[in-house]
């Protein structure tokens, strides 16, 4: 029985192919946008050039990965401390994804340290009353909207989530060589604290300042929540994909269609949880009318409608219609189709939160945005299948709920 | 399902039931003559629930006028005990659908009594919109029907409308869902009866003729789950949609985007709390403790920590988001509430609700009866007062300092309230004496894996399991 994973040199040729391919899709788009935004410029003096549309494609990627590494250690907590005993076979899988977290950390720090003004408008000469950008609305949020309270925040968030990984990487190591009662008893604890700190403090001051800030006069209570779930969809759909190209490979023998209908059933509910936040927060906007909350939406239905649109279809239609019958999640192979969609349309959710702000008025998404994706995402699924390939035991099989993930049948 | 359970588990039915057992320990309580106690509790439920009908037919009689609403605080007393109800009633289904699509085998041993309760808070919801409309006897006038009133025809735009749509879909999904799985207990209880007896032709009737069969029961599983898919999006679409019946106004402390979920979890978090305070007295009073265990208590306690977790960080996302808006309506909405002349009523709401609840990150805690029944209280308190809050406090200061007033209620408003305490508990106690308080037939169908004796079975069993051949299965397989 294979119950290592061994990351092969043709996988590996693989996603080095689509690397060089993301790489050459850049490229072309960089040429393409070579001189973008040269002579135009919008009213805040930004002109969306090629470096614009760099930082903010890129960095979109890298933002969707983060909190796709934040929801599978979210995840696995949530399920081991609800004591689900089905996902046991596959609980290695989510922490592999977990362990994309230090690269995209790694990305986020640099763009953190390096591009901030390009990212973020606050942070540009807004606070002096003498000075010709000053912004008396964003001058009232300047104890918050600061750089020095902001790296205080993404340091504490980056220490945390690296903390709360390592912990468990090493509490699921543990427990496949010398499984006891004990460890298992703290995989719960570490499961409770992980659901605290990502919920509490990772998913809402790190949406606040990473993503709800690129638009610092607007704000919405529900944005934490929406950016989350768009990422958790994101998740179970990758989570599904490895699970079923592990199956593809003979791991995981007893990794059964049962399994996978459960991943697929999170894929379609928690694709209509999204829906569900995405159309709230929509709909409060729209019909309360206030113009500070419905310039997000302005925004995003003048030049980018048809992101918008299609971000809708394939996160919300598609799943919904498609994911809804039990025989449709026990296809395994229509279920992987649906997840690569849902993966682009989640990334084009992201993109809707991030770029439209940087370049405004449309053409954000371009050869760029393509390449950009392409290139990351090979690198973060590379990273990924080297975690997977460090453990021992793939399906946890000394854990003492495996034999009910074994007889798992719905 | 799987037919495996891990030794690890808590069993949840204890005291190494028979079939026979379950159906006489679950019955017996519908059986007999009508106890004292029972007698003088329903009683003393019916008096309260005459007075409150008796302020209800004050406030037909003279009008609005008797309660303590003002041009300002337009909304008050009534709206806040309709919002409570209406949360109340959101553990039943929830427990029954949501939980069963998770498979979650603990609901069996509160899910009846539950949805009960689901269906009795609804009924007193009811009451309060019905009397808001301040002419009851016109409250056809809703429903959109060819009519000659010209154009005073329902306003599909507004969100009191959806709310009259989602409640009444919702109330109408939970009796059929509640009733369905009575009726194979209904049925258990007629076959106990003397065949031929006025009781065993009502339990016949109740329970649709049912015998058992394997028809009888495919088709019931089918319809459970199908129930249990339309239940699960209309327990999140209700309390959205009376979030959306202040979130769509421009009311500083009422248009905030996160209200929807946030109310969807303070509704299963004050819906758990009613369960748990009910059922704790239940159990004793009706000898369950073998069905409703402490492990049952436990997870309902998880339930309460996770959904007033989930409030809090609501309540603290407001406040922040308030701050950063910039905005300064938003930013004294909430001064007002945490410092303002009710700033009690925000202190009681955030101390129960938030700060409350994380008593139970302790094992010990979430696992002592009387600190449960407590808890649950100060969760209902709490969660009464998070309405109140959110009502009365961010109306009473209008954009117009002049128009800026206070709100006390009458006797009428809280003899209402009080009287509408009455009717949930007198139907709650008809329901517990001539209803299995427990479904039968769910609990039987989980005996063999997750009973007290199945532990036992597997501890002599699995020992030498290929599986666990190198773990240490000692430790594993240690239980007490």
């Amino acid at each position: 029985m294979k119950n290592t994973y061994i990351f092969t040199p043709e996988a590996k040729g693989f996603l080095i192919k689509g690397f060089i391919v993301g790489l050459i899709l850049l490229a072309i788009g960089i040429a393409m946008n070579w001189n973008a935004g040269v002579g135009g410029g919008d009213h805040h003096g930004h002109a969306a050039t090629l470096r614009t549309h760099l930082i903010a494609n890129i960095y979109t990627v890298v933002l969707y990965g983060f909190w796709i590494g934040v929801t599978a250690l979210f995840f696995l907590s949530a399920t081991t401390l609800a004591l689900g005993g089905w996902h046991i076979q596959i609980q290695k899988v989510l922490l592999a994804i977990g362990g994309t977290l230090p690269f995209s950390i790694l990305l986020l720090a640099i763009f953190f340290a390096v591009f901030n003004h390009d990212l973020f408008h606050w942070t540009h000469d807004l606070y002096d009353p003498n000075s010709a950008t000053y912004d008396a609305i964003l001058a009232s949020k300047r104890d918050y909207l600061n750089m020095g309270r902001f790296w205080v925040f993404a340091i504490a968030i980056f220490v945390l989530v690296l903390g709360l990984y390592f912990l468990w990487n090493k509490n699921l190591n543990e427990m496949d060589t010398n499984p006891s009662v004990k460890l298992f008893d703290k995989s719960r604890a570490i499961a409770a604290a992980s659901i605290f700190i990502l919920a509490m403090l990772v998913n809402t001051f790190g949406s606040w300042d990473w993503a709800m800030s690129i638009q610092p006069h607007w704000y919405s209570t529900m944005f934490s929540w929406y950016l989350m779930a768009s990422a958790a969809v994101g998740m179970f759909s990758i989570l599904f994909i490895i699970v079923f190209y592990l199956k593809k490979n003979d791991y995981l023998p007893h990794v059964n269609e049962n399994h996978q209908h459960d991943v697929a059933k999170y894929m379609f509910a928690i694709s209509i949880f999204w829906t569900y936040v995405w159309f709230s927060q929509f709909m409060l906007i729209w019909y309360a009318n206030i113009p500070e909350e419905t310039i997000y939406f302005t925004k995003r239905l003048h030049g980018y409608a048809f992101m918008f649109y299609i971000s809708l279809a394939l996160n919300f239609i598609l799943p919904f219609l498609a994911l809804m019958k039990r025989d449709s999640k026990r296809k395994s192979k229509l279920v992987l189709t649906i997840a690569v969609f849902i993966i682009i349309g989640h990334w084009f959710d992201f993109f809707n939160m991030i770029v439209p702000e940087l370049i405004e008025g449309g053409g954000g998404f371009n050869l760029i945005s393509v390449g950009a994706f392409v290139a990351l995402a090979s690198v973060f699924i590379y990273i990924a299948l080297t975690t997977l390939s460090k453990y021992k035991d793939l399906s946890s099989s000394t854990h003492p709920y495996i034999k009910e993930s074994y007889g798992h049948h719905i | 399902m799987s037919h495996f359970e891990s030794p690890l588990r808590e069993p949840l039915i204890t005291g190494s039931k028979t079939y026979k057992q379950i159906t006489d320990d679950i019955v017996r309580g519908t059986e007999g003559t009508l106890g004292l106690t029972w007698l003088l509790s329903t009683g003393v439920a019916g008096l309260v629930a005459l007075f409150g009908l008796f302020c209800l037919t004050w406030t037909v009689l003279y009008g609005i006028g008797t309660w303590g609403v003002n041009t300002t605080v337009g909304w008050a007393w009534d709206i806040t005990n309709f919002v409570w109800w209406v949360g109340i009633g959101h553990a039943g289904t929830l427990i029954s659908a949501i939980l069963l699509l998770f498979r979650q085998k603990w609901r069996t041993g509160v899910n009846r009594a539950a949805e009960a309760m689901t269906i009795f808070a609804v009924v007193c919801a009811g009451i309060f919109v019905l009397l808001h409309t301040g002419r009851p006897w016109d409250v056809f006038f809703i429903f959109p029907y060819p009519n000659t009133r010209g154009p005073l025809w329902t306003n599909f735009n507004s969100p009191l409308l959806w709310d009259v749509f989602a409640i009444s879909t919702y109330l109408t999904v939970s009796l059929l869902f509640w009733y369905t799985g009575l009726v194979p207990d209904f049925a258990t209880i007629r076959d106990r009866a003397k065949a031929g007896s006025i009781r065993w032709k009502i339990y016949n009737i109740l329970s649709f003729g049912w015998v058992g069969t394997a028809k009888h029961w495919e088709r019931f599983e089918s319809l459970a789950l199908i129930l249990a898919g339309l239940a699960t999006p209309l327990v999140l679409s209700v309390h959205t949609i009376v979030s959306f019946d202040f979130a769509t106004s421009v009311i500083p402390g009422w248009h905030t985007t996160i209200l929807p979920p946030y109310f969807v979890a303070g509704a299963i978090f004050s819906g758990f709390a009613m369960v748990l305070t009910l059922m704790i007295v239940a159990r004793k009073v009706m000898n369950l403790q073998d069905y409703i265990t402490i492990a049952h208590i436990e997870s309902m306690n998880k339930i309460l920590l996770l959904t007033g977790t989930m409030v809090g960080t609501a309540y603290l996302t407001e406040l922040f988001v308030a701050w950063y808006s910039g905005s300064m309506i938003e930013q004294y909405a909430f001064a007002n509430r945490a410092f303002g002349p009710y700033w009690w009523a925000y202190w009681i709401m955030m101390s129960c609700n938030l700060i409350f609840p994380q008593f139970f990150w302790v094992k010990k805690l979430r696992r002592n009866i009387a600190f449960t029944f407590f808890a649950s209280i100060i969760v209902n308190i709490g969660m009464w007062f998070e309405r109140f809050v959110i009502i009365v406090l961010s109306l009473h200061r209008d954009y117009l300092p002049s128009s800026w007033t206070d709100y006390q209620p009458t006797w009428v408003e809280i003899g209402i309230y009080v009287g509408t305490g009455g009717i949930f508990m007198t139907l709650f106690l008809l329901f517990s004496r001539f209803f299995p308080v427990v479904a039968i037939a769910e609990v039987k169908a989980i005996l063999s894996v997750s009973g007290n004796q199945a532990r036992r079975e597997q501890m002599d069993e699995v020992k030498d399991e290929e599986a666990y051949k190198d773990a240490d299965a000692r430790l594993i397989y240690k239980i007490d």
